[in-house]
């Protein structure tokens, strides 16, 4: 592994962070700002797990692995959300 | 000492220290089935009191513990763990390893389990144990019922959630990597393959309870109101129980059905039925067991579309059960059946478990589930599958092993008469049930016409309970006086048949291979050259025993506690610096995972379950987001200064935890112990930011019960907290070896692994700050 | 008439009985056979593909067998949730001109409003023949509002409101039960539903005082 790689992927995730932040004071519909903020921390992610939890250097059975977990919490979250949509509490 | 040697297995120590999976599995076998005596009586003495409406045997207090404890004990003390009895015992012999990959942590998830339990019990004997129902129910769990008691259960099932964790990734680990060259996954016997897809299984529900079980420990505890509020609520704690609970239900049924499939084979001489498709379905089914768990909320009032959805799931889980049972079946024709007492147990579970089974596709019919939901229906429908299934499926296990496991036979005769009684038992227990549809769960009170289908089945009930007399008296003597049983006195043809019964601590004379096809035995074993391998270890008993201690505390004299972390601090040192020996085969079967080595795949096991966690927590916190008709505008209640800056501490930490690693390649020891402490005061600095936002908020007046977005913030930035202080410990314990040179040139994998922690930990920060600060 | 909760309860569930114990019966007749046909006699010989000591399992083809199964199941559970989804259809649409009742499950009891603000504990009475429609909710723990005989059951949950409806053509008195575990009193969380005859209802219902 070179050491470079580290330090631009460092550099990748500052400037992430920072257009987060960035984006979040634009004149935008909410809607957009909040959807491309949690794009960008879903960029984050993968660039620390592919490069410093080096995901990208494994067989890619190991990252299907890590990725049948992460289906499951995407079915939990959609399924419940979905299922109280229009639905008044209180 | 020389520690190779196990003592005698009459000597106390072996059992306390045995680290070997043989030996865990007996320790297993005999502590479930102490609990299934627990949860058998507590079920007779309810029984008595349903034989009359209006007897008085329990109080209205007593009979909901009673009901409860029962469920839970079932469900999670004695089906499961009797499944990884066998599991523990067979699978390393039916792969062909010497143990399971970590047999130290073996040990441990075993003492956990009967920890757990134990706190499970002490619960009764204070103010009240868990009243509540198995499925825990909300919010009457949160605040309806205020008992220290309950707070202790609660802990036992934490304590009992840690232990699958340990278990889950020892087994995927072992099943992944210890398998006999040759041995293809498919190639499998039936019952490891049971086993690998229910710890899969495990590895994605058990966190979903484990964050359920945090989320109401804190509600309880500190005054979270995540159950208490409606936006929250019962609805929540439904998706998040049930998302556990349904996938449970087949973990504790998978292990029974490779029971059938090994069975079946041996007692019909004939090979299974369309067996890839088994196997095929079996896998479907566990995917699909996560998309299904709606179907325990039919009457709660779902989206239209998710109600609809969570139907279609259910009905066409039942397809691929369908393929499973059929084939079972189909396996019998022209085939050369010895009813012996494995296969008839077999033959009468199967039996069983269609009627379950077709009884559970009535109940994904919402429309009518809105009339069965919460009657003696489902009651009936559960214990067809569950208990005659899973547990009446694992019974035959027993059996089909025993003389695997003690070198005797059992007396067929005895077996028998346990198989009849056990039929007439079950069915006149449970199927009155069936017809008794019209009375709610639960009660102790119904009406007239249903007394004598209730005094029928308690009847069924104590011919039930007592036909496991005759097999404890029958396991027991034939321990003694059973015949000598041999290697393989059933004929079967998979690898646990092919050495001693019972078989050395090694298992096998040299190393088995299927390489060409059939099984040969290669001289050199592994454990004849270099150092001998360990099999004892005290810490993970200890490790237990202080955990439990921590817990009881909570919940008793807070100095029990305060013992208790001391001796765990003591205890996970203690591990640590342990010099113990276990060795990989050298040579494997380890598709897919040829280039992970067993280290690395045992900690991304665990960072998956982390993942389903924290994603389960995270999911509650966008669930009850949409729920709230308000909630505060970012910056309002947060101020997004403090998430920024903790945002660049975490990422600067993961850099200088990558940078340690290369420093320890490159054989800088100064440099990877000047990394490790830079991580180690970023994250100080982390959580030191962190404890100034929680006083800030504190100071005005904002609390873990100011309403949800304080609750769900408090908690998740808590969770995790907690883990960068986890975090914290091991990078002090790896700063301080790093000093001495420890990682340099060699052993810069450990750096790798915590690496992974570290990283992971930074990535649900990732995703905390926009999630709470921005969006 | 038009169709009641229990028309529509009972109409599915024959079918689904009737179904359900057909393949039960079929299956299990079929397994008993096999086992009753293949038992092992002392001189019998092995089948020829007996799996032998250490060797790897083999399978039975069979592939065709099997599908031609799985389709037959696969279509009576088709037709089978192809009329749930009707039911349920008819269970969503309440009928039109209902009488709209709110419903409070508190521990351990029921709490009933009427439509002109008249508050009950315990006992609900309704006219006979006019649909009723029930807006539950909890004002404490999760309970469930079920009158089995009218095969009617709906979760009373705090904070969120569910709607349910009958109508019954018989007068009568018929149980109201909580199906749900909530606490100490829930065996006897037991309530009245009186269905009257609608004359005395009316002048039972006009003759209410209000607060
Ligand atoms: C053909 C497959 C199956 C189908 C379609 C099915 C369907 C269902 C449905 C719809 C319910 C919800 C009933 C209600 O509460 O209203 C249910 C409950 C339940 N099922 Fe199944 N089931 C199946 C197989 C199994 C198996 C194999 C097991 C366990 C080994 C199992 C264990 C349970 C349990 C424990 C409950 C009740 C949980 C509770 O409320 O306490 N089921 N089933
Ligand atoms: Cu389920």
């Amino acid at each position: 592994m070179r050491v470079w790689v580290y330090f631009a992927v460092f550099a990748a995730l500052v400037l992430m962070t920072v257009l987060e932040l960035v984006v979040f004071g634009m004149p935008l519909p909410r809607l957009i700002i909040d959807m491309s903020i949690v794009g960008l921390a879903g960029g984050k992610a993968l660039l620390i797990a592919l490069f410093f939890q080096h995901l990208a250097y494994e067989p890619k059975s190991l990252s299907s692995f890590a990725l049948l977990g992460i289906g499951g919490v995407v079915a939990f979250l959609i399924l419940s959300v979905y299922s109280i949509i229009g639905i008044a509490f209180g | 000492m020389d520690s190779h040697q196990l003592p005698p297995s009459y000597s106390i120590k072996r059992w306390l220290l045995t680290t070997n999976h043989k030996d865990v599995g007996i320790l297993y076998l005999v502590t479930s089935l102490y609990f299934l005596i627990l949860g058998g009586v507590l079920a007779l003495i309810f029984r008595l009191q349903l034989a009359q409406p209006g007897l008085n045997i329990l109080s209205p207090p007593a009979f909901n513990q009673a009901v409860t404890i029962h469920g839970l004990v079932m469900v999670l003390f004695v089906v499961s763990p009797l499944a990884f009895a066998l599991a523990n015992y067979v699978v390393p012999l039916q792969i062909g390893a010497r143990d399971l990959a970590f047999p130290r942590l073996n040990a441990l998830s075993y003492w956990l389990y009967l920890f757990g339990g134990l706190l499970v019990m002490i619960s009764f004997f204070q103010d009240r144990t868990l009243d509540v129902g198995w499925t825990l129910y909300q919010p009457l769990t949160s605040v309806f019922s205020p008992y220290v008691g309950v707070n202790t259960g609660g802990l036992g099932l934490a304590l009992l959630t840690a232990s699958v964790t340990v278990s889950t990734v020892n087994f995927v680990v072992t099943i992944f990597r210890s398998r006999a060259k040759g041995l293809r996954l498919t190639a499998l016997p039936m019952f490891t393959v049971g086993v690998l897809l229910t710890v899969l299984m495990m590895l994605y529900a058990f966190p979903a309870l484990l964050a359920g079980i945090i989320l109401l420990a804190s509600d309880r505890i500190l005054g979270t109101v995540y159950f208490t509020s409606p936006q929250g609520g019962a609805i929540l704690w439904d998706h998040i129980f049930w998302f556990f609970g349904h996938p449970e239900v087949y973990i504790v049924l998978f292990p029974a059905l490779g029971v059938f499939g090994d069975i079946l084979v041996t007692f019909s001489r004939r090979p299974l039925f369309a067996r890839r498709i088994i196997i095929a379905a079996m896998v479907v089914v566990a995917t699909l067991s996560f998309l299904v768990w709606g179907h325990h909320m039919f009457l709660t009032g779902m989206h239209p579309d998710v109600r609809r959805a969570f139907t279609v799931t259910t009905i066409a889980i039942s397809l691929p059960f369908d393929a499973i049972i059929l084939s079972f079946i189909y396996t019998l024709a022209k085939a050369r059946i010895e009813l012996k007492t494995p296969m008839l147990f077999v033959l009468g579970s199967i039996a069983i478990f269609i009627i379950g089974g077709i009884t559970g596709v009535f109940l994904g019919s919402i429309a009518l589930d809105y009339v069965l939901r919460g009657t003696y229906f489902v009651v009936a429908h559960f214990h067809y599958t569950m208990a005659g299934g899973a547990l009446v499926g694992l019974i035959a296990g027993v059996y089909y092993w025993y003389p695997k496991m003690t070198g005797r036979m059992f007396s067929e005769k005895l077996g028998r008469i346990h198989f009849i009684l056990t039929m007439i038992g079950f069915n006149t227990l449970y199927f009155p049930f069936f017809l008794s549809w019209e009375m709610p769960r639960r009660v102790p009170i119904y009406v007239e016409s249903l007394v004598p289908l209730q005094q029928i089945a308690t009847v069924g009930g104590f011919i039930f309970g007592a036909s496991f007399l005759v097999m404890f008296w029958n396991l027991l003597y034939s321990l003694r006086y059973g015949e000598p049983a041999g290697s393989n006195p059933w004929g079967a043809h998979t690898l646990e048949w092919m050495t001693e019964s019972p078989p050395p601590p090694h298992n096998f004379d040299g190393t088995p291979t299927f390489v060409d096809g059939k099984l040969s035995f290669i001289a050199a074993n592994g454990a004849a050259h270099g150092e001998p391998e360990t099999h004892l270890s005290r810490w993970p008993f200890m490790l237990s025993l202080a955990s439990f201690l921590a817990l009881l505390g909570l919940t008793t004299h807070l100095l029990v506690s305060v013992v208790g972390v001391g001796l765990l601090a003591f205890s996970v040192l203690g591990l640590a610096g342990e010099r113990f020996i276990s060795r990989e085969e050298d040579l494997g079967e380890r598709w897919p995972f040829e280039r992970v080595d067993r280290m690395k795949l045992a900690w991304w096991t665990f960072i998956s379950s982390e993942v389903v966690l924290f994603g389960v927590i995270l999911s509650a916190y966008v669930y009850v987001r949409t729920a709230s008709s308000t909630w505060p505008a970012p910056g309002t209640l947060l101020d997004i200064g403090h998430g920024a800056v903790n945002t660049f501490i975490l990422l600067t930490s993961s850099l200088t935890v990558v940078l340690a690693l290369a420093s320890s390649r490159m054989g800088s020891r100064t440099c990877t112990a000047g990394f490790l402490a830079a991580t180690l005061g970023l994250g100080i600095l982390f959580l030191f930011n962190k404890y100034n936002e929680w006083s800030e908020l504190f100071s005005h007046g904002i609390t873990f019960s100011s309403g949800l977005p304080a609750s769900t913030f408090f908690l998740t930035t808590g969770i995790h907290g907690a883990h960068v202080f986890a975090g914290l410990l091991a990078l002090g314990y790896l700063f301080a070896r790093a000093l001495k040179g420890a990682y340099v040139g060699k052993g810069h994998e450990t750096l790798e692994y915590f690496g992974y922690y570290w990283h992971f930990v930074d990535i649900v920060w990732v995703f905390i700050f926009p999630l709470f600060y921005l969006v | 008439m038009v169709a009641t909760t229990v028309d529509i309860f009972t109409s599915l569930w024959s079918i689904f009985s009737t179904l359900g114990v057909l393949v039960g019966v079929v299956v299990m007749a079929y397994m008993v056979y096999l086992i009753v046909r293949n038992r092992a006699k002392p001189e019998g010989p092995e089948p020829e593909d007996a799996p032998k000591p250490g060797e790897l399992p083999r399978e039975q083809k069979g592939a065709k067998k099997l599908l031609i199964s799985v389709i037959l199941s696969a279509s009576i559970v088709l037709t089978l949730i192809s009329l749930t989804f009707i039911a349920l259809d008819n269970l969503d649409r309440p009928p039109a001109g209902a009488m709209e009742v709110k419903v409070i499950a508190f521990q351990w009891g029921w709490k009933f409003i009427y439509p002109n603000g008249y508050e009950s504990i315990g006992e609900l009475r309704i006219p006979r023949g006019t649909p009723v429609k029930l807006y539950v909710t909890s004002q404490d723990v999760f309970h469930n509002m079920g009158i089995i005989s009218l095969r009617l059951k709906v979760d009373a949950i705090p904070g969120k409101t569910n709607i349910a409806w009958t109508r019954v053509y018989e007068t009568g008195v018929y149980d109201i039960r909580c199906f749900e575990l909530c606490g100490d009193g829930h065996g006897v969380m037991i309530g009245k539903l009186v269905v009257m005859d609608p004359e005395e209802f009316n002048s039972w219902y006009s003759s209410l005082q209000v607060s």
